[in-house]
């Protein structure tokens, strides 16, 4: 198979397309997912006790955790998907990358932000489980956020040598 | 403190165009204009040499040093 830049470029989107896929999935399955998370008691099926339990302060809390954390994910998404289609046209080392892996490294550290509250609404007894998964993803999050400022930093670096290499005559 | 680039006055007393100058030293007129307008950030060695060749005259002569 004769790979090239362009094929892993179109491999990058396909992954950018699937991790939208992913998200999207989510999103709309973010109810029952939150009913699993408030810890609701299945043997309960009366519509109002339902409603109670999805919508007390901590369901509230964790709901908006989630959209806030979708938001967040879609915006990077955004941003990998138009660097991107930067990398296609070959406009590699150029200030609007380096804008748009800043937006995604702050969405990265938002994102482990909305990990540590989600997990900090989750120091509950009913819901204790959850803990290592949430400061787990917190940690990944930032992690990940920590290394695409590190590139940012390096296409910083790139930028500023390529235009001293432009205008050396 | 600047380095001043004085190829036009070069030009000027040598009568060359800068088109020419840039075909003859290998470069093309944009960076010539470049150079010329004091935009560049460097100066290779090699564009130096074919300058100081087609000019007839010094590094000196073309570059200053300015407080």
């Amino acid at each position: 198979m004769n790979w090239n830049q362009d094929k892993s470029v179109k491999l990058s989107l396909v992954c950018v397309a699937l991790f939208a896929l992913i998200l999207s999935a989510a999103d709309l399955a973010v109810i029952l997912f939150l009913r699993e998370l408030v810890g609701h008691d299945p043997s309960v099926t009366d519509a109002g006790s339902i409603f109670i339990s999805l919508f007390s302060w901590r369901g509230i809390s964790l709901l908006i955790c989630f959209l806030l954390f979708s938001i967040i994910a879609w915006i990077a998404l955004a941003q990998l998907y138009l660097m991107l289609m930067n990398l296609r046209r070959n406009n590699v080392f150029v200030a609007e990358n380096v804008r748009r892996m800043r937006i995604a490294s702050w969405c990265c550290f938002g994102a482990a932000f909305l990990g540590l509250i989600a997990a900090l609404l989750c120091i509950h007894e009913d819901l204790a489980f959850h803990l290592p998964v949430l400061f787990c993803l917190a940690l990944a999050a930032a992690f990940m956020g920590l290394i695409v400022r590190i590139v940012k930093n390096s296409f910083e670096a790139a930028i500023r040598m390529k235009d001293e290499l432009d205008l050396t005559i | 403190m600047e380095i001043i680039v004085n190829i036009d006055v070069m030009m000027a007393k040598r009568k060359i165009s800068a088109g020419e100058l840039a075909e003859r030293i290998g470069i093309t007129p944009a960076n010539l204009s470049i150079l010329k307008n004091g935009k560049a950030k460097a100066i290779r060695f090699s564009t130096l040499i074919a300058l100081c060749r087609e000019l007839n005259c010094q590094p000196g002569d073309i570059l200053e040093y300015k407080e």
